[in-house]
């Protein structure tokens, strides 16, 4: 009887700690989200219908979605979003390489420490001189450099802690704070990063304006050479995928599709075919069936076996890796332009960003500075713990087997994190479209001319501003079917599995 | 464990109890009134005012003392906050809003007490106030609230900072040409060759202070299209340009950007023209709350530069009633307060912008404060200004004031990033803008039926317009809706 008494006890017990969180849940997600699919199939506006005015309300069908479409701002904020989101992958491997780095023990031995304390105490005293001599800038240069000198110095005093607790940093501190410090870092005239810039720069327009106009062409050439080369390589890696059975042919043509964007791009630049203009998708898709067709006859001329594997398979690696090199190739195109364009900016002068305020640096802006503080966020963490579960025997065999640093990572440890990085892309791509609001609210207020608008941030303005309520509700649910159809996607085609 | 979990959730309790036993209100017996406001150091004293004011006009309790006690609450002033917190039932009893725009929409919503009647009752009804008030405050005929001060945009200028560089202090009245003349040797002056240009002759000027002096509104007569397309929208948007990124008479959002001052009340524009890299500011005298503060400087005050047609934009920040107020029958008298000789003097001596009722604006404390011989000459420019060149903003009733600002913000900023011409620019907005109208009035069934009734009326009375206009002939004044166009074609001798 008493063991009966307990169970009621403990029942009663676990309800009353997990009630309030369940009863908020109800109140705070579930029914608004629920709510929130009424609305958008609503003319709810907030002018009309509320507390103070009890007009009808209509079902009005798709129409808040349709007018999604219509009105070019859902694309024009859709578009920024994306823009902002192809930092991920970059992100994504700079928490992955952080975690690697930090994974190592870069302890120092005996009595280093004690030199290097001496070493810093040296360094501020020096700094305090310059100062008192009116050398302030020398002194603020040296004190920088100090730093960062003495942050590495203490991870070899004091090992990985410091620099764990260091490249955290960024996730514990709150994100309006951080965003006015980086908004003074972006200070187009005064800002630490463009007077770090605006020297380079100098040097930069001097060393063009003498450099023989050959040698600049050359260097712009070869910046165009490296995206056929980048091109030839994904070519390589997809035909041993395929070859070996660890790609299907649809999985293969997407990526070689993908990556024939650049290489069109190129073409209809260098051709001189200027009535191609506007025709991008012809070229890449032609090209990229193309260069299928060469692959298959490669293949039947070499006479390999097929490994034959249903069409999709491999899809979702390879398509990884090909919006990898297609970001890739395109930074390399974009570089090429900027030296190609670099004799004519000379002339009038090279000037550092104005970052925030330029219509078409805003974004990046916003993506940089994403980037610092995504590298040393959970992924860094979630990577940190998944990189001591690889089990050491594997590093073992790959050593035994002769395979060098590269091939140890590639064949050991990323497939090992296979499971980790589908979650930590997952997550990440869920944020990316969610996210943005915090950034453009402090930092820009959407601005200049709507670059650093997302669709989080428009989701606000008509909620809240305009009281388009319904309007609103629609623009919620479009996005959350983008973050469901591309999570559904992850989930097909993503490596879940070690095995994978 | 369920036991630290228990005394977490009674101090939680405790604290809670704590917080509601520290509200005002819970107290004292005395009713209290929230005014949702900006965080104006001025308040403090118009507070004051009112507790004042009520016990001078017996509006007092059976201890003598005020019927009502007013709080400030400064943290609720931004207008999402306002909506959420009104629609939830949960707003201030009393509401700050900025012009026709907060007016038109928080009473669409429902949130505003129609306050007609007891303004004529208690003489606070808009013939009190500046003719363009007309419209800031009333919308349909009702009156909603009243002008807790006005502003008249007008230019300041840094008389010390134009002597230091030898350059003349503009005439009252100028035109655009001599504004850039002026504006060019002022630049040339005052910054050295070869160093980046930290001193600017005026901090902005409103795009639509520029393309009203061309006789152009944004608006047609009937309010019931946008006509962004025509060459003076156009010009004013190049001339914008010019002057920033050619002439840089103005400062571009990058030189806005670096500069490092700190956002006291007024923002960073007013420490930047006391420090001299503004020689002018277009503002409202308000700006002298902060000036003031800063130490004497020699000021001088001038009317916006014009192409054809001197004219200037008057704004409000008036108080309204919250329909769902605790308290609102003490709310109305707090705009009856608006109305009185003591909070007309208090902003007649603050400086708070220019009293809601131009009899003030005659005294000597107004046109000549005794401590401040260094303002002298520049009160009456705003009140003149607001009297004889002032018309108010324009609001159409088929679509949403704050929509247009976002669209016309984008525009401006497409030009003066050179992202488009401003050809494009004039273009996508009057596309955007009428896309939205179009869809306003053309709801299916659910369009409000007045609204659409309305716009079909007003459309047929803006073709007679138009073909008055092409026959040369006179209007009617009561076919006129857009006040800038009341007053422009009544000045102009247009109308009938």
């Amino acid at each position: 009887m008493a063991v009966k008494g307990s169970k009621y006890r403990q029942l009663f017990t676990g309800l009353a700690f997990i009630g309030p969180n369940i009863a908020g849940v109800f109140t705070f997600v579930i029914f608004p989200v629920l709510f929130a699919i009424l609305l958008a199939f609503s003319n709810w506006d907030l002018t009309k219908h509320n507390i103070f005015k009890d007009e009808p309300l209509y079902f009005v069908g798709l129409d808040n979605f349709t007018r999604l479409f219509n009105e070019g701002d859902f694309v024009r904020f859709l578009l920024n979003t994306l823009f902002l989101m192809m930092g991920i992958p970059f992100c994504v491997a700079g928490s992955l390489f952080c975690a690697m780095m930090l994974n190592k023990d870069n302890r120092g031995g005996g009595g280093k420490i004690y030199l290097y304390l001496t070493a810093s105490a040296l360094l501020f005293v020096g700094c305090i001189m310059l100062t008192l001599v009116g050398m302030g800038a020398s002194a603020m240069t040296l004190l920088l450099a100090g730093v960062g000198g003495t942050v590495l110095i203490s991870g070899l005093g004091f090992g990985q802690t410091i620099f764990r607790t260091l490249f955290y940093m960024p996730h514990f501190t709150t994100g309006v704070a951080t965003y006015l410090l980086w908004k003074k870092l972006y200070d187009p005239y005064d800002g630490p990063i463009n007077n770090v810039l605006n020297p380079v720069l100098g040097y930069v327009e001097a060393g063009v304006k003498v450099a023989p106009s050959p040698i600049v062409y050359m260097m712009h050439l070869a910046l165009v050479v490296v995206v056929p080369v980048m091109f030839a390589f994904v070519l390589k890696r997809v035909y041993r995928w395929w070859q070996d059975g660890d790609l299907g042919s649809q999985g293969a043509f997407v990526t070689i599709l993908i990556t024939c964007i650049p290489i069109a791009v190129l073409v209809m630049k260098f051709s001189g075919f200027v009535h191609w203009t506007g025709k991008l998708e012809a070229v890449a898709i032609g090209g990229a069936s193309v260069v299928m067709l060469l692959l298959f006859a490669i293949k039947w001329w070499n006479g390999k076996p097929f490994q034959i594997v249903e069409g999709m398979y491999g899809f979702g690696s390879a398509l990884a890796f090909s919006l990898l090199m297609l970001v890739l190739m395109f930074i390399a195109i974009g570089l090429s332009m900027v030296v190609g364009n670099l004799p004519e900016m000379a002339q009038s002068g090279l000037e550092a960003p104005h970052w925030l305020t330029d219509y078409h640096w805003a974004k990046p802006s916003l993506m940089i500075m994403g980037f610092w503080a995504a590298i040393g966020s959970n992924n860094m963490l979630l990577y940190l713990a998944a990189l001591t579960n690889v089990p050491k025997g594997l590093y073992e065999a790959a050593e035994i087997d002769g395979a060098g640093r590269f091939q140890t990572f590639w064949n050991v440890t990323w497939p090992q994190l296979a499971p980790t990085t589908f979650f930590i892309a997952v997550m990440s791509t869920i944020g990316g479209l969610q996210g943005g609001f915090e950034a453009a609210r402090t930092m820009t207020e959407g601005g200049p001319s709507g670059a650093t608008t997302t669709l989080s941030y428009y989701i606000y303005m008509e909620g809240f501003q305009t009281g388009r309520l319904s309007f609103s509700a629609a623009l919620a649910w479009a996005l959350f079917i983008l973050v469901f159809t591309i999570t559904l996607f992850n989930w097909k085609f993503g490596n879940r599995y070690v095995n994978d | 464990m369920k036991y630290i979990f228990l005394s977490i959730f009674l101090v939680l309790l405790l604290a809670t109890f704590a917080l509601l036993s520290s509200y005002p209100e819970n107290n004292t017996t005395t009713p209290t009134l929230y005014w949702v406001t900006d965080a104006n150091p001025a308040r403090k004293d118009q507070v004051e005012g009112f507790q004042e004011w009520l016990v001078k006009h017996n509006h007092v309790n059976d201890d003598n003392e005020p019927a009502v006690q007013l709080k400030l609450d400064t943290a609720n002033r931004s207008d999402d906050k306002i909506i959420i917190q009104g629609v939830s039932g949960i707003g201030g009893d009393i509401l700050d809003t900025y012009g026709g725009t907060g007016i038109r929409f928080l009473g669409k919503i429902g949130m505003l007490d129609d306050v007609t009647e007891h303004a004529k009752a208690n003489g606070y009804d808009v013939s009190q106030t500046y003719a363009p008030m007309k419209e800031e405050l009333m919308v349909n005929g009702k009156q909603y609230g009243f002008p807790c001060n006005v502003g008249a945009q007008i230019f300041w200028v840094n008389k010390d900072i134009l002597e230091e560089h030898n350059q003349p202090i503009p005439s009252l009245n100028w035109t655009v040409e001599e504004f850039e003349k002026l504006g060019k040797a002022y630049i040339k002056s005052a910054n050295k060759p070869g160093e980046r240009q930290k001193n600017f002759y005026m901090d902005r000027i409103d795009l639509i202070l520029i393309y009203r002096s061309m006789g152009f509104s944004s608006f047609n007569e009937t309010l019931t299209a946008t006509q962004y397309n025509d060459e003076r929208f156009i010009k004013s948007l190049r001339l914008l340009h010019k002057w920033t990124y050619e002439d840089r008479i103005l400062p571009s959002a990058s030189d806005i950007a670096s500069f490092n001052s700190q956002q006291g009340y007024g923002g960073a524009n007013l420490q930047l023209f006391y420090r001299g890299n503004y020689a002018m500011i277009q503002t409202g005298r308000y700006a002298l709350i902060q000036l003031r503060k800063f130490g004497a400087m020699n000021l001088a005050a001038v009317r916006p530069p014009y192409l054809d047609y001197p004219n200037t934009v008057v704004g409000t920040r008036s108080a309204v009633v919250y329909v769902a107020g605790k308290h609102k029958e003490y709310a109305k008298l707090f705009l009856a307060y608006l109305a009185s000789e003591d909070y007309n003097m208090r902003i007649v001596k603050t400086a708070d912008a220019l009293p809601p009722n131009p009899e003030y604006t005659k005294v000597e404390e107004f046109l000549k404060p005794k401590d401040y011989p260094n303002e002298w000459g520049c009160h009456e420019v705003f009140s003149d200004a607001a009297n004889e060149i002032g018309i108010g903003y324009v609001y159409s009733p088929y679509v949403l004031r704050q929509q247009m600002n976002r669209y016309e913000g984008d525009a401006i900023n497409a030009v003066m990033s050179n992202r488009m011409s401003a050809e494009k620019a004039a273009s996508q907005l009057q596309q955007q803008v009428m896309a939205d109208i179009k869809h306003n009035v053309n709801l299916k069934k659910y369009a409000l039926p007045e609204l659409v009734e309305q716009y079909h009326k007003d459309v047929e009375l803006q073709n007679k317009i138009d073909e008055l206009k092409k026959q040369g002939k006179k209007i009617p004044l009561s076919y006129i809706k857009n006040p800038f166009y009341r007053k422009y074609y009544q000045d102009k001798g247009m109308v009938e």
